[in-house]
């Protein structure tokens, strides 16, 4: 029973977030959207508000009472009622369900299955996001005295906060913190990554775009649960680049500033290398308005850098404060590490979990001459030099570094070049047409 | 004809590996109650985290919340194992409304309050006992 209240709680927050982010579309919706898609748009908007709002709770000291939660989330509902719209298109659903979603659906329900039994929990979730939702749920807020305790370097104290708090939020509105419950944002997450694959893949052809959409279902479950992936923070990053996709697909305009800014704030929350892919998925869309128009629009710069710059600068400031830094995030850059990092990084690759489905991160660079989706491949290039960069300079034992991170770590970038790859063969496919 | 038989047999590939992942995810989680596991690899329903649980659940009603704790356990034999640190970020997932830090911390004889003595069989100076708990020892920390 606890469970189902628990489970209840987190589902009613998840549908809250949307309803918030929802209240924005006239500035988040493109014309197109389909809803699916605008319901991961509004999701991912909606964290970030609750993100910022936990936030300043925290910085007035304020403590997380959950009735002052749930009246806080109600009146920001009510309020952004006020933030002036522009009547967004209506959306349909879909009714052109095919065969790829039926088979992504099935993979992401036995991936719930699994998840909600615990057995395919990820490890971190004991030593990183789970232990610090449940204790900020006891504290009410973000304990950064806690996290600064010397002993706590293993929880990783400076990283940004959003998955905890969300744990500690629906566990604070369902009055417990139940680790079964908590599984179903991994879920969550699994679907919103299916609903913008789905969006991005409309250009595809019909058949290519299901199949794209099944393979890109049942790798996401057999890596979840091969490598125990149910509650990391890892599935936020792969639904922030995947959400800013159909907005990288298409010409620039307004709303795909708004989704592709969004989306890199969420990142930026979600985890520690969030703040670099931000800055690489802003710069990108940037850049593609200013090749389209010859000149720098501010006002997009603005709606691009925005909400990651909002998420950013507070969560520095508590870093700092706090002196949550840990310095084996950084060091100086040693080239000589490459007799060791590379034969990590074939032996990551081959990581059983991902059946050689790793293989497919090579898709960034091999998609790079393809123009329609070359800023998606861009940005997949440019966080996967970062990672190698990362190896490059952290100040830690870096082969198991390597071979504890790499196959989760390109679990960020699979899913998007999934569909850029299946983008850039219906594109092959339209220009070898005659006329 | 190759832009659809590469995805087809992409598809194909990802069918067989998802069903061999559910199969292996069945089948390890029938056999969890028997899992010879280290600490490391713990999964819920393995009986040596029950065991662990058991001690902890015993420890929560001897001491008051947002005490400090030092959790001492075996090591393991493999050093790459790290046996006895996976199990004080096991102790402290199931205490976290305590400090726990390991033995071994430079902090720990200044702040201890509490020491968990999971199978480690300690025998310190500054220790009392303070209860023979399930499968554990809960001894209060004399000050310095």
């Amino acid at each position: 029973m606890i469970a189902v209240i628990a489970g209840s709680a987190v589902l009613a927050l998840a549908v809250a977030l949307a309803v918030l982010g929802s209240r924005f579309s006239g500035a988040l919706v493109h014309a197109g959207d389909s809803a699916p898609h605008r319901g991961v748009v509004y999701g991912l908007a909606g964290a970030l508000v609750v993100h910022l709002l936990l936030t300043a709770l925290d910085a007035l000291g304020i403590s997380w009472h959950p009735l002052l939660l749930a009246i806080l989330l109600a009146a920001a509902i009510g309020l952004a009622h006020f933030v002036p719209p522009r009547a967004a298109e209506p959306a349909r659903l879909p009714s052109d369900l095919g065969w790829g979603d039926a088979l992504a659906l099935f993979a992401l329900l036995v991936f719930t299955c699994t998840a909600l039994t615990l057995w395919t929990m990820t490890p971190d979730f004991i030593y990183h996001w789970g232990i610090k939702g449940s204790r900020f749920f006891l504290h009410r807020g973000v304990d950064y005295a806690w996290l600064a305790r010397p002993w706590n370097w293993v929880l990783h104290p400076d990283y940004p906060n959003l998955l905890p708090e969300l744990f500690a939020t629906s566990a604070l509105l369902g009055g417990k913190f139940e680790p079964h419950a908590q599984m179903l944002w991994t879920s969550i997450f699994f679907l919103l990554m299916l609903a913008s694959a789905r969006e991005g893949l409309r250009i595809a052809d019909r058949w290519a775009g299901q199949a794209a959409l099944a393979i890109l279902g049942l790798t996401a479950a057999l890596f979840g649960m091969g490598h125990l992936m149910a509650g990391a923070a890892d599935w936020l990053m792969a639904a922030a680049f995947l959400a800013a996709v159909p907005a990288l697909l298409r010409p620039p305009d307004r709303a795909g500033d708004w989704q592709v800014g969004i989306a890199a704030g969420f990142a930026a929350a979600a985890k520690i290398e969030g703040a670099p892919f931000a800055l690489v998925l802003a710069a990108t869309q940037l850049l593609r308005r200013v090749l389209a128009e010859r000149r720098l629009d501010w006002r997009a710069a603005l709606r691009l850098g925005l909400p990651a710059a909002a998420v950013g600068a507070p969560w520095l400031l508590r870093v700092f404060r706090h002196h949550l830094f840990l310095g084996s995030n950084s060091g100086p850059f040693d080239f000589s590490r490459a007799d060791v990092i590379l034969p990590a990084l074939a032996e990551a690759l081959a990581d059983p979990a991902w059946h050689g489905l790793s293989l497919l991160v090579l898709l960034g660079p091999a998609l790079l001459p393809v123009r329609r989706v070359r800023p998606v491949a861009a940005v997949a290039t440019l966080q996967l030099l970062f990672y190698l960069y990362v190896y490059f300079t952290a100040p830690v034992e870096t082969r198991y570094y390597v071979l504890t991170s790499f196959a989760r770590l390109i679990f960020h970038l699979i899913p998007a070049l999934l569909v850029a790859g299946a983008v850039a063969v219906a594109e092959k496919r339209r220009s070898a047409l005659p006329g | 004809m190759l832009r659809k038989a590469i995805p087809a047999l992409l598809l194909v590939w990802c069918t067989v590996s998802f069903s061999l992942e559910m199969s292996t995810a069945l089948k390890e989680w029938d056999q969890r109650v028997t899992s010879p596991r280290g600490p490391r690899s713990w999964r819920f329903g393995n009986p040596q985290l029950e065991r662990l649980t058991a001690c902890l659940d015993d420890v929560r009603g001897q001491v008051p919340p947002g005490s400090v704790l030092v959790f001492a356990s075996p090591s393991a034999q493999e050093t790459t194992e790290r046996a006895a640190f996976f199990r004080t970020r096991w102790a402290a997932y199931l205490l976290p409304e305590h400090e726990v830090l390991p033995i071994d911390d430079p902090a720990a004889p200044r702040v201890a309050e509490y020491v968990i003595d999971y199978r480690a069989g300690l025998d310190l100076p500054r220790l009392e006992l303070l209860a023979q708990l399930r499968g554990c020892r809960l001894f209060k920390v004399r000050p310095l």
